[in-house]
């Protein structure tokens, strides 16, 4: 009785052992395949994909892993490409600055020798035009440091979404006058929204610039509030020119600008900021328009959170 | 140049009842980029459900090649095949498919936990706020709209954390502006966690809310620029 207690005890312990010996070797081996791929990874070395051989912890562990190097490898990608961006857009702004302190000087110089004081009043008045036009890329400047990643903080509040709106508007109220453009708004005075009032309001505002900027004299804009079952739908619909299909999702993107307006103002990021400002605020935009009909901008910014 | 993690070439299904041949798909060349988010639009029975189907691993072609990031899927076995869709794919149908007496938290958990998978429960409930799903969730889809079983849904499709979302007809059964919700949200989510989507869809209005729209009408993929002007 005692010798099969004891061969059984030997047995089970000889057991538990070789169990111990094949846990250490699959640890091991883990750790190796782990270390190899992280290694290949910290080499900037992109993993590809195996196909699907078993279902063990290492074969789910590693397609994590893939699709970490993958994304790693777009974003790089991505961030060399707008340094690149970047860089072209610096040297364009300080070749366009070049310009108008040319013509200051010019008219400056001019002046001195001038004495008629109607043509000096003439002179002043260009040289305000070319000031202006100083200001604008300096401000576009401003407003491209904006784009440093972490520089818009959105504070959500629950406030009136008719205040926000006012602040857009009150902004582009002077220029659509200039052209004659007229701004309807329809909404909902009590309708409170959780959002970023400022940021919301730069948004909104860099839109209703865009539509001021290309809807002729004359025309109209509207701005419709509606609430839906899961966002609040801001519409800006304006009588401006339209936007070619195959163009209408690149838009958005950073300096993107419509190659008939290469000369007038702006860098083009206007309404990459505002997606950037909805989209951090677990919203989206859409466009929807038809060239030489106008376009609608929708921004949806959601009811709860 | 952009990564394609989607490519069919001349992708071919064939249907055989009695004497007649059906074909659902008669040589597709279909390709979808890293984080694209594509529609196809088309009428019933032109073979929308079937490309879906074959690019999900859910069905085998008769003829052709499915190459998903990467993989060859007619190389995979069916145990394979269950893998690669665990893994890789997330699914959205029309119907919710939702367990009727697990709540909405379970019901989402349901599948990491029958995949023995770690439940990442800050995720979770990053999602449930996000479908503003929050105060619910410990609700019976029986409780809940069809619009809010969709978004459960939904969660669950994408708690697995998928490269690739396949939405086949996802609002067929929600009201316009409902549906248009829905799909803004996937529309969102998918962006925010890198993912393509593939939204299947016979409404041109949803359609038009992704990067490009794919056009197929009786197994073939109508000429390139249909995405312009989209007919019903």
């Amino acid at each position: 009785m005692i010798m099969i207690i004891f061969f059984a005890s030997v047995c089970i312990a000889g057991f538990a052992l070789w169990k111990c010996a094949c846990l250490k070797h699959d640890v091991y081996e883990y750790t190796a395949q782990l270390d190899a791929a992280i290694d290949r990874m910290l080499k900037n070395d992109a993993l590809q994909p195996i196909p699907y051989e078993k279902d063990d912890l290492w074969g789910k562990i590693f397609d994590r892993l893939v699709r970490l190097s993958q994304l790693y490898t777009h974003k790089n990608l991505e961030l060399s490409e707008e340094k690149h961006r970047l860089k072209e857009l610096v040297s364009d702004i300080s070749h366009q600055t070049k310009t108008p302190i040319a013509n200051i000087k010019l008219y400056l110089e001019m002046m001195e020798d001038e004495r008629d004081v109607d043509r000096n009043q003439d002179y002043l008045k260009k040289m305000n035009g070319q000031v202006d036009k100083l200001d604008f890329l300096l401000q576009s400047m401003v407003k491209m440091s904006r784009l440093e990643t972490g520089t818009i903080r959105i504070q959500k509040q629950h406030v009136p979404l008719a205040d926000t709106l006012a602040m857009a508007i009150g902004q582009v109220v002077a220029q659509a006058d200039q052209k004659n453009i007229q701004i309807h708004v329809q909404y909902d005075e009590q309708l409170r929204l959780n959002h970023d009032k400022k940021w919301t309001a730069e948004a909104i505002f860099n839109i209703l610039d865009n539509a001021v900027k290309y809807t002729n004299a004359g025309g109209n804009i509207h701005v419709v509030v509606c609430r839906q079952e899961l966002f609040t739908k801001i519409s800006i619909a304006d009588t401006g020119k339209g936007i070619a299909p195959e163009r209408q999702a690149t838009i958005f993107t950073r300096f993107y600008r419509e190659p008939e307006v290469h000369d007038e103002e702006g860098i083009g990021i206007g309404l990459y900021l505002a997606r950037e400002i909805i989209t951090l605020q677990n919203g989206y935009i859409e466009v929807q328009s038809q060239v030489g009909r106008g376009s609608t901008f929708m921004i949806y910014l959601p009811n709860q959170g | 140049m952009k990564k394609m993690i989607v490519q069919t070439q001349a992708l071919k299904k064939y249907y055989h009842t009695g004497n007649q041949t059906v074909k659902a798909l008669d040589g597709v060349d279909f390709e979808v980029a890293e984080r694209e988010f594509v529609s196809i639009i088309g009428k019933s029975g032109s073979g929308k459900s079937t490309l879906l189907h074959m690019i999900g691993g859910l069905d085998t072609p008769s003829s052709g090649t499915v190459v998903v990031d990467g993989v060859n899927l007619e190389a995979l076995n069916s145990e394979q095949l269950a893998l690669f869709r665990r893994r890789k794919v997330g699914f959205v149908f029309q119907q919710y498919n939702l367990i009727p007496d697990l709540n909405v938290y379970d019901n989402i958990t349901f599948p990491l936990e029958l995949d023995g998978a770690p439940i990442d429960r800050d995720f979770i409930q990053e999602l449930l706020d996000t479908l503003q799903l929050s105060d619910k969730r410990d609700m019976l889809p029986a409780m809940l709209s069809g619009g809010e079983q969709q978004r459960v849904a939904i969660i669950r499709a994408l708690a697995t954390k998928p490269a690739i979302i396949l939405a086949d007809e996802p609002t067929g059964n929600l009201d316009v502006s409902t549906s248009h919700d829905v799909i803004g949200l996937l529309k969102i989510l998918s962006r925010k966690y890198q993912q393509t989507l593939i939204v299947i869809t016979h409404d041109s209005d949803i359609a038009q809310m992704a990067d490009r729209i794919v056009q197929i009408e009786d197994g073939k993929i109508l000429a390139k620029g249909s995405d312009c002007h989209v007919s019903e």
